[in-house]
């Protein structure tokens, strides 16, 4: 039974007045445990509804959600569904509301009702996973901290409610590239070790190749296209259609192509494509 | 939600702000100066408006309902606390025909003052209802008093309160996503939630003005002096029709109701 499962659904926002936008239009989607999902899509196709529908924020109009076979629309089970479904929206650091770094991650576990040892756990092992120092936690204010520790640190807040799912909303926008490294280090870590399911939305098709599994391309609140990586970026006809562009490696070796190269499967990687291109060096162009 | 400007084509949307400004300014002082008479026209002017202006009804009523309390506080008091000789009642509370009239009048003059008013927001961006402001208090620039920048002050107030609401929802949704319960058992908890809303929103806002600041200056925005506009408000035909309507109304109001006693 797959984890998640959003049966056609569809979600409008500002309902039935003049500046009412449709968000989703029938969207199906099978997520299934331990899976690294990314829901890739131009601003607007609907990936950050989708994320909200998980734990429950919003409910759909028609169709409906299931996690781990329930329904959404079921109130008592929508009680308890954000410790089972962790969701950290675009600038989450935007959130912080307390002294210190340790308070701000505390936020959860604390209202989970545990005890101040367990809470502590909780807190130091989300830090640890996305790699804030320990030390540090307990006398500086988060707002003090740089913009990717900040990030950092609003991840762990989420991670030390140890969800099942983590459902993460453009985790790496507007962070440098060694910020990005250590966010994907820890989401890495947080489904290999804890067998997290992770479903991430993103327009960065370089992130997505390298850390999804599972790619679902959606466009106009419906999913276009969905597959490996490998799977989704060779059909980039339709990549592209959903305003989307490739990864860079795939992109070249796609060019490539288009100017007659006989490359075979599109590259993921900077070595693939490597590869690719010297296994072609001798090969003539096949239309001459 | 009170105010809202709602995108749709129509001849009301098409007129200059400074026309609708002026107009609902002498639709206003008809029905109050103008005794049944301006009542009467004023609802003429009013309904002639919201067909003019393509108002769904729905969207008009639940605008409407937003204000709807203190409506109907306003004409109870109007209705329980006049004077007169009792129509009916019970013990202390007595209704009397004058409190009647007056409680009905009331409720008419006020809910045509907030229609003209919605009529008013939801035909005009917050950018050209300001520009048509700016325009009419220039006279009190001469006694030296800053118009433009109070004026900028105010449109930018106005236009981030759809902003800063987003980012109040968006915030809630973060907080709940944390298991903040906002409406939860126990004072405690519930100060605690309202905290992990406030204090961040008001970050917000702090680094939104900062940005916006620096972005103006950069633009080497100086303030009104010299400052030119890239949609000139500019007057035509319908304008004049629309303010000759209103204003013929005031005036036929008022002398209906001098000389006849309207």
């Amino acid at each position: 039974m797959p984890i998640i499962s959003m049966e056609n659904v569809w979600y409008t926002y500002n309902r039935g007045t003049p500046i009412q936008t449709p968000a989703l239009s029938g969207l199906s989607l099978d997520i299934s445990r331990g899976g690294f999902v990314a829901l890739a899509g131009h601003t607007g196709s609907g990936k950050s509804t989708v994320l909200r529908h998980l734990n429950g924020l919003l409910l759909p109009h028609r169709g409906r959600v299931l996690i781990e076979g329930s329904d959404t629309r079921d109130k008592s089970f929508r009680k308890g569904l954000w410790t089972r479904v962790g969701l950290v929206l675009q600038y989450p650091e935007r959130q912080f509301f307390e002294e210190t770094v340790f308070r701000e991650v505390a936020v959860g576990p604390d209202n989970l009702g545990l005890s101040p040892g367990e809470v502590e756990d909780r807190v130091l092992e989300a830090l640890a996973v996305v790699g804030i120092d320990r030390r540090l936690a307990k006398e500086t204010s988060p707002y003090a901290l740089s913009g990717g520790e900040q990030r950092r640190v609003a991840l762990a807040s989420v991670l030390a409610i140890r969800p099942g799912v983590l459902a993460l909303d453009e985790p790496t926008a507007g962070i440098d590239f060694r910020g990005r490294q250590r966010i994907f280090e820890a989401l890495v870590e947080l489904k290999r070790h804890q067998g997290a399911t992770i479903i991430m939305a993103s327009h960065n098709m370089d992130d997505m190749a390298r850390m999804a599994d599972q790619i679902v391309v959606i466009k106009e609140g419906r999913a276009l296209l969905e597959g490996t990586p490998r799977q989704v970026f060779a059909s980039h006809g339709l990549v592209r259609e959903a305003g989307l562009s490739l990864p860079f490696p795939s992109e070249v070796m796609a060019r490539l192509r288009e100017k007659g190269f006989n490359t075979g499967t599109p590259a993921l990687t900077v070595d693939e494509a490597a590869e690719e291109i010297i296994n072609n060096m001798g090969a003539r162009k096949t239309g001459q | 939600m009170l105010g809202q400007y709602l995108p749709v084509e129509s001849a009301i949307h098409r007129l200059d702000p400074r026309t609708k400004l002026l107009s609902v300014f002498l639709l206003i002082a008809a029905v109050i100066a103008g005794g049944r008479a301006g009542m009467a026209l004023g609802g003429l002017l009013t309904a002639a408006g919201v067909i003019a202006a393509r108002l769904p009804l729905r969207v008009l009523w639940r605008q409407v309902r937003l204000l709807g309390l203190i409506i109907l506080v306003s004409v109870l008091f109007q209705i329980l606390f006049t004077p007169g000789a009792a129509v009916f009642g019970a013990g202390p509370v007595k209704v009397t025909a004058q409190g009647l009239e007056s409680g009905i009048t009331l409720f008419v003059k006020i809910l045509l003052i907030v229609l003209a008013g919605i009529i008013l927001t939801s035909t005009t961006t917050s950018l050209r209802l300001s520009s048509g402001i700016e325009f009419l208090l220039k006279p009190l620039g001469r006694l030296g008093l800053p118009v433009h920048e109070i004026v900028m002050a105010v449109s930018i107030a106005i236009r981030f309160i759809p902003v800063i609401t987003e980012e109040a929802q968006d915030l809630i949704n973060a907080q709940m996503s944390r298991g903040v319960g906002f409406n939860g058992p126990g004072p405690g908890r519930r100060a605690r939630a309202v905290i992990s809303l406030v204090v961040p929103l008001l970050t917000g806002v702090l680094r939104r003005s900062d940005d916006l600041a620096t972005a103006m200056e950069a633009r080497c925005y100086r303030g009104g002096a010299g400052r030119t506009r890239m949609h000139a408000m500019a007057f035509a035909r319908a304008d004049a029709i629309c303010l000759m309507l209103t204003g013929t109304s005031l005036v036929a109001a008022v002398l209906l109701r001098v000389t006849l006693g309207l």
